[in-house]
């Protein structure tokens, strides 16, 4: 009998709790409106703290699958704590990332395949030796290091979404980016340039001198 | 000529606000940090002279002088702050585990209450009372790959207040994680060496 009624408050524990919570609270209620007088019976009434906070509580957590609500760095694991770890993941750019890596032979070292003859190239601002078999990276100015998060990243496109990318201290952009939009802007300039040159030439009252 | 230098000067002008927005860091809408924050809450008021009183974790007891009555459970997410009229005071923690609760007090006046994540069961969130030993904005653990905004540091090996993503079925690696806003409130509120009473029953 004991156990019945155990087991039915024990699964009955929220709305047991909301009820002497709402009694509690009404018999505070009129203590505050009655003013400093208080009955002793009202005093009993008057809720405890922790039947307050059993009220508010979502209850207690069971036990059981949790969802790790963090991941452990791959280079803090070891083979006693059970700590797997993560290796370091891109979150910008995912899918770039996934390019195998081309295994290397015992007899080449990791040096760069032979060029052509190259002095007569000039290097574009801001292209850095690409190492082989690693993904290219946009947005110039970056070095090649494969694997590892780029700072700043190209164009300030990854920065805003909650990942965790250490933060760029500054605003300015690239100096690709820069270049790009400036060229942009001087096209604009010299279109607008020209069709102010044509404005003013087919202007003139002569029409055969009018052109486009 | 000139026009379109304008028309170049105005865009390039135009286009600086795009750079700043996009790389700004995460920052909530101005407000101000030591505004008194209320949020029309119901306070329960016990009788002067009759305070109740709560045990601590080093076996002493804290006199209650009101609760914040929310009068229904709360939510993963949810927060109830308000320290309308309630006087100066030190302001100390008080660290449910079993009820998965965080309350804030202000002397004996309850000023603010959420719902925590805390430590799974391979890797608890202690008991006992901790004094803040360090306060940080932002801070990225060094442990693990997770950003802990508004931190507040209790033990030296890694155990702090810190604001998180909390949601039914997350847990912590020891940590107790509160929603982002309450957070911030608290950090603006507590200070060095004050006192976090975690409990787990």
């Amino acid at each position: 009998m004991n156990n019945k009624i155990a087991f039915w408050a024990k699964s009955h524990t929220r709305s047991i709790s909301v009820t002497i919570t709402a009694a509690c609270s009404v018999a505070a209620l009129q203590c505050m409106i009655g003013g400093g007088q208080l009955s002793p019976a009202t005093a009993a009434l008057l809720a405890d703290p922790l039947s307050i906070l059993s009220g508010r509580s979502p209850g207690s957590r069971a036990s059981g699958a949790l969802l790790q609500s963090k991941q452990a760095y791959a280079s803090n694991a070891k083979p006693g704590n059970g700590n797997v770890g993560v290796p370091p993941s891109e979150r910008v750019l995912a899918n770039v990332r996934t390019r195998p890596v081309e295994p290397l032979s015992e007899t080449e070292t990791n040096v760069l395949p032979a060029l052509p003859n190259t002095d007569a190239l000039i290097p574009e601002e801001g292209v850095t030796a690409i190492p082989s078999g690693s993904p290219v990276f946009g947005g110039g100015g970056v070095g090649g290091f494969p694997g590892t998060v780029p700072a700043g990243g190209g164009g300030g496109g990854g920065g805003g979404n909650g990942g965790v990318i250490p933060s760029v201290p500054t605003a300015v952009p690239e100096p690709a980016t820069w270049a790009f939009m400036l060229t942009g802007y001087f096209f604009i300039g010299m279109m607008y340039r020209r069709r102010r040159v044509i404005r003013a030439t087919n202007s003139s009252t002569d029409p055969a001198s009018h052109q486009l | 000529m000139r026009r379109s230098a304008i028309m170049i000067a105005i865009l390039t002008l135009a286009s600086v606000p795009v750079f700043i927005v996009a790389l700004a860091p995460h920052k909530l809408s101005g407000s101000d940090d030591n505004a008194v924050i209320t949020s029309n809450i119901d306070r329960v008021n016990y009788p002067s002279g009759r305070y109740p009183r709560i045990a601590m974790p080093d076996g002493g007891f804290a006199e209650i002088k009101s609760l914040l009555n929310s009068q229904r459970p709360m939510h993963f997410g949810d927060y109830i702050w308000d320290e309308a009229g309630v006087p100066a005071g030190p302001v100390w923690v008080r660290v449910d585990l079993s009820r998965q609760l965080l309350s804030v007090f202000r002397g004996g006046d309850e000023i603010g209450s959420t719902v925590i994540l805390f430590g799974t069961d391979g890797k608890p969130t202690p008991t006992g009372n901790f004094p803040v030993l360090a306060k940080a904005k932002t801070h990225v653990s060094s442990l693990y790959d997770a950003e802990m905004p508004f931190m507040l540091r209790l033990t030296g090996d890694g155990v702090a207040i810190h604001a998180s993503k909390v949601r039914e079925g997350s847990a912590t690696h020891g940590c107790i994680g509160v929603p982002y806003d309450f957070a911030r409130l608290l950090y603006n509120r507590i200070k060095r060496g004050d006192r976090v009473a975690i409990m787990a029953t």
